[in-house]
C-alpha cells in the first residue's frame, strides 16, 4: 500500500502548484442553455498549452456535449457548478479508439483531473430517450436490444483510457445516458469524497475501474441503477492490480461491489474495507470470472449489507473465454453481517432490477465453480446472515438427493448472477465445483422454517468449519449442511 | 429459360413464404416506436392504447414490452392483438383512481370485450399498486368526492368479457384488488403457467370467472388472500392440471 500513498502525495503536489483559469474568461455561458462544447473545449486546449492547471467553474449551469480533457488539466467544478450534458445524442462523440460516447473523455493524457463540489449532470434519460426515437426514425442504426440503444451509442459522463495521475474528488455524478464513469487501463487513480446519483436509465453504473493500475477509491456514495463499484477486464492481457476501496456506501438495483462481469484478464491485489450496502437487488459482493480471466489475492474485511437480495457469489463461467483458462482463488471474506429481506429490496427506486428467474425462494449465498475451474481458498471468518427463510416447495423446489443436486445446470456459457440457478437446494449457503472452502465463526439465521437445508456442498474438496452455526424456528432435529460429493471437509 | 411447370410450383410457393414471414416481421412492435418508457414514473396509458389500435388496424400483431416497468391506467386489447411482456417487463399500474375507465359498470388494468383471438404471454408481470391505490381512494371517499359505495370501482387487472380465443400464457400477476383476473362470457379461454400472488388487499381472489365455456387451466400457482378460484353461472372448465395454491390445495 505504499505506492498508493506516493501516488497521493504526487497527485496533491501536481493540484497545488496548479494555476487557475476562469472557464468564464472562455466565453463559456452559465445560463443552463448555451451549447459550451466548442468553448470549455478551447478553454481545456489554452491550459494545456500553458502548461497546465485549473479550469475553474463558478457557480451556474453549463451545458455541454463531448469535451475532451488533456495532460496537466483539472476540470473544477465549484459548489453550485454543473455540467450538464446536451440532450441531442448528436452532441457526443463516439470515440474511435474506445468505441464509446462520453461527455468528458481523456485519452492517454497525464496528471488529469475533476475536482470541487459542483455536479456532472449527464441529463441522460432523455438524451437516451432521444437516441431510441432516432433509431426509429431510421437516422441511426442500432439492434435496440431489449428496446434500448446499446450503451456505446448512449454517452457516459466519465471515459478515461490510458491515463495516468488521474483525481477525481469531491464532485457529485449523476444521471448519465448509459454507464457513469470509466477509467479504462488507467496508472494512479485516485477518486475521493465523490457521490454518485445514477438511476436516470438503463445500464446506470456507479464506477467502472477497467484494468487499471494502483487505484483508490475512498469516502464516497454510490447510488446506481446498475452495478455500483465495478471493476472490469476487458482485455485478456491486462488485468486490474493493486486497489484499495474503503469507506464507501453503495446501492444498486444490480449489484454493490462486483467484479465483472467482463473478465478477460482479471483481478489481484485488492483490498476493500468498510463497504455498507443497503437496498441493493442482487448481491453485495460478487467476484465473476466468466471470460477466462482470474480473481486472486482479495480481502473484503467489513461489510454491513442491509435490505440485500444476496451476500455473497462467487462465479467461475466459460462465456467469452476463447480457450483461456479461468481461476479465482486466495480470497478473504470476513466481520461481515447481512440481512436478506423477503420482499424486494430495491422497490420504489428508479430502474429496478427485473423480476427475473423465477419461481424461485429466497437464493442462499452461493460459490460456484466448473467441474474443469474449482474456486480455491476462500477464507470466510466472523459472518452473520440474516434470512427470511420461508421456502414453499410448492412454489419452487430443488431436493437434496443425488439426481435433485446433479439436475442443477452448470450454466458455464450464461451471464452469472446469483439467481441464474433459479432454485438451489439451500437456504444459507450453496457451494458446488470448489476446493478448501473455510467457514470460521459463521452464523445463519432464518426468520422462518425452510424447506431447505442451510448449507449444501457438491464436489467440494477440502475445509475446516470452525464455529458454524445455525439458527431456524422448528428445525432442532434438522441436519443443516449436506455434503454431496465432497471430501475433506472437517466440521468442529 | 424455360421454367418448368414443378418449379414454377415451387417457385411461388417459396415467395408466398417470404412473403408469410416478412409479414410475421412487420408484425412485430416495439413498445419504444409508440414512446413508451420503462421508467416506472411515466404514464403510459395513451401509448400503449395507440400501439394496440395502431397493431389491430394493421390486422394484428404483437406489441413487445422487453425488461423495465411500464406504468399504465386502464387500456382496450383488441382482436388479434398479442401483448407480450418479455422477462423482466412489469406493466405496472397506476394506483391513480381517475386512470381506470368504467367499462360498462366495471374497471380494469387491461378490459377486452367481443374480442378474438387476444393473448398476454412472457415471463413479465403485471402488477397492482395495492396500499397505494386504497390509500387514494380512501382519501378521496373521506373528502366526500367518491362515494362509500367505491368499492365496485376497485379494477381488475384483467377482465374480459364476451370474449373468444383468449389466452393469459406464462405471466406472474401481482397485488391485484377484488378480482385479479376477470371472465365473464369467454369462450376457448386459456390460462396457463401463471403465478399469482396477492395477498395485500384483504381478500383477493385469483380468478374469476362467469359463464364461460372451454376453459383450460394449466400450471397455475395462485397465493391469493382470497379464493384462489372462484366461479359464477355456469363455467365449463374442460381441463384443470398441475394448478395449486401454497397449501397444495387444488384450485
Amino acid at each position: 500500500m505504499n505506492k498508493l500513498f506516493l501516488v497521493v502525495f504526487v497527485v496533491i503536489f501536481q493540484w497545488c502548484r496548479a494555476q487557475d483559469f476562469e472557464a468564464a474568461d472562455f466565453g463559456v455561458l452559465a445560463d443552463g442553455q448555451t451549447l459550451n462544447t466548442r468553448s470549455i473545449q478551447a478553454a481545456i486546449d489554452h491550459v494545456h498549452e500553458k502548461g497546465g492547471g485549473r479550469l475553474v467553474f463558478s457557480a451556474g449551469n453549463y451545458v455541454t456535449g463531448t469535451i475532451y480533457l488533456k495532460s496537466n488539466v483539472t476540470l473544477h467544478l465549484e459548489e453550485g457548478a454543473s455540467l450538464l450534458g446536451s440532450n441531442n445524442p448528436f452532441d457526443y462523440v463516439k470515440d474511435p479508439y474506445v468505441n464509446w460516447q462520453s461527455m468528458i473523455f481523456a485519452i492517454k493524457q497525464q496528471h488529469i483531473g475533476i475536482t470541487g463540489k459542483g455536479t456532472i449532470n449527464g441529463r441522460g434519460f432523455q438524451t437516451a430517450i432521444n437516441a431510441v426515437q432516432n433509431v426509429h426514425r431510421g437516422i441511426v442504426e442500432d439492434e435496440l436490444k431489449l428496446d434500448r440503444v446499446r450503451e456505446w451509442n448512449r454517452p457516459e459522463n466519465i471515459y478515461f483510457r490510458e491515463c495516468e495521475d488521474v483525481t477525481i474528488q469531491d464532485i457529485t455524478l449523476r444521471d448519465p445516458g448509459s454507464w457513469n464513469q470509466t477509467y479504462d487501463q488507467c496508472v494512479n487513480l485516485l477518486v475521493e469524497r465523490i457521490k454518485v446519483d445514477s438511476k436516470s436509465y438503463w445500464n446506470n453504473d456507479g464506477i467502472d475501474i477497467v484494468d487499471c493500475r494502483n487505484v483508490v477509491i475512498r469516502d464516497s456514495y454510490f447510488d446506481a441503477a446498475d452495478d455500483a463499484i465495478c471493476f472490469k477486464s476487458h482485455d485478456a492481457n491486462a488485468f486490474c492490480d493493486n486497489i484499495l476501496v474503503e469507506n464507501c456506501v453503495a446501492r444498486s438495483s444490480a449489484s454493490a461491489l462486483k467484479f465483472g462481469t467482463v473478465s478477460r484478464g482479471g483481478f489481484k491485489n485488492f483490498v476493500v474495507r468498510n463497504l455498507t450496502v443497503y437496498d441493493t437487488y442482487r448481491s453485495a459482493i460478487t467476484f465473476a470470472a466468466v471470460d477466462g480471466g482470474f480473481v486472486e489475492n482479495i480481502l473484503v474485511d467489513g461489510v454491513r449489507s442491509i435490505n440485500t437480495g444476496n451476500v455473497i457469489f462467487l462465479r467461475i463461467g466459460d462465456r467469452w473465454s476463447k480457450g483461456k483458462k479461468p481461476y479465482m482463488k486466495d480470497i478473504t471474506i470476513k466481520n461481515v453481517y447481512a440481512e436478506v429481506p423477503l420482499e424486494k429490496p430495491d422497490a420504489g427506486y428508479n430502474y429496478e432490477g427485473p423480476i427475473e428467474d423465477l419461481p424461485r425462494n429466497i437464493s442462499p449465498a452461493s460459490i460456484v465453480g466448473l467441474p474443469q475451474y474449482k474456486i480455491e481458498n476462500v477464507r470466510m471468518e466472523n459472518i452473520e446472515i440474516v434470512y427470511p427463510g420461508g421456502g414453499n416447495p410448492l412454489y419452487a423446489y430443488r431436493g437434496i438427493t443425488a439426481a435433485d443436486l446433479d439436475s442443477i445446470p452448470e450454466m458455464a456459457d450464461k451471464y452469472p448472477e446469483f439467481s441464474q440457478f433459479k432454485e438451489l437446494p439451500a437456504w444459507g449457503f450453496y457451494i458446488r465445483h470448489a476446493k478448501n472452502i473455510d467457514f470460521k465463526n459463521v452464523t445463519f439465521k432464518a426468520a422462518r422454517k425452510d424447506y431447505r437445508p442451510a448449507i449444501v456442498t457438491d464436489d467440494l474438496t477440502g475445509g475446516t468449519w470452525t464455529d458454524v452455526r445455525f439458527e431456524e424456528p422448528q428445525s432442532e432435529e434438522k441436519k443443516q449442511y449436506i455434503f454431496h460429493n465432497s471430501q475433506n471437509v472437517n466440521v468442529d | 429459360m424455360l421454367i418448368k411447370p414443378e418449379a414454377m410450383k415451387r417457385i411461388a410457393y417459396l415467395s408466398l413464404f417470404f412473403l408469410m414471414g416478412a409479414n410475421v416481421q412487420a408484425n412485430e412492435y416495439n413498445a419504444s416506436l409508440f414512446g413508451c418508457k420503462s421508467d416506472g414514473v411515466t404514464n403510459n396509458t395513451s401509448s400503449i392504447q395507440y400501439a394496440i389500435d395502431f397493431i389491430a388496424n394493421e390486422g394484428g400483431g404483437t406489441l413487445h414490452f422487453y425488461v423495465g416497468r411500464y406504468l399504465t391506467g386502464s387500456f382496450e386489447l383488441k382482436s388479434n392483438v398479442t401483448i407480450e411482456l418479455h422477462e423482466g417487463a412489469v406493466l405496472l399500474a397506476s394506483p391513480n383512481v381517475y386512470d381506470y375507465l368504467d367499462y360498462s359498470g366495471s374497471r380494469a388494468l387491461i378490459y377486452a370485450n367481443g374480442q378474438s383471438n387476444i393473448k398476454i404471454q412472457g415471463k413479465g408481470v403485471i402488477q397492482g399498486q395495492v396500499p397505494l391505490f386504497t390509500a387514494n381512494m380512501e382519501t378521496l371517499v373521506s373528502k366526500g368526492i367518491m362515494g362509500r359505495d367505491s368499492k365496485q370501482l376497485l379494477p381488475d387487472l384483467i377482465r374480459m368479457e364476451n370474449s373468444k380465443q383468449v389466452s393469459v400464457d406464462g405471466i406472474m400477476l401481482l397485488n391485484g384488488l377484488e378480482n385479479v383476473q376477470s371472465y365473464v362470457g369467454c369462450t376457448q379461454l386459456t390460462l396457463s403457467n401463471q403465478i399469482i400472488k396477492s395477498n395485500v388487499y384483504e381478500s383477493s381472489t385469483g380468478i374469476f370467472l362467469s359463464s364461460c365455456s372451454g376453459v383450460e387451466l394449466r400450471a397455475l400457482y395462485v397465493d391469493a388472500s382470497g379464493k384462489a378460484l372462484r366461479e359464477v353461472g355456469k363455467n365449463e372448465i374442460r381441463i384443470q392440471e398441475n394448478c395449486v395454491t401454497p397449501n397444495g390445495k387444488k384450485l
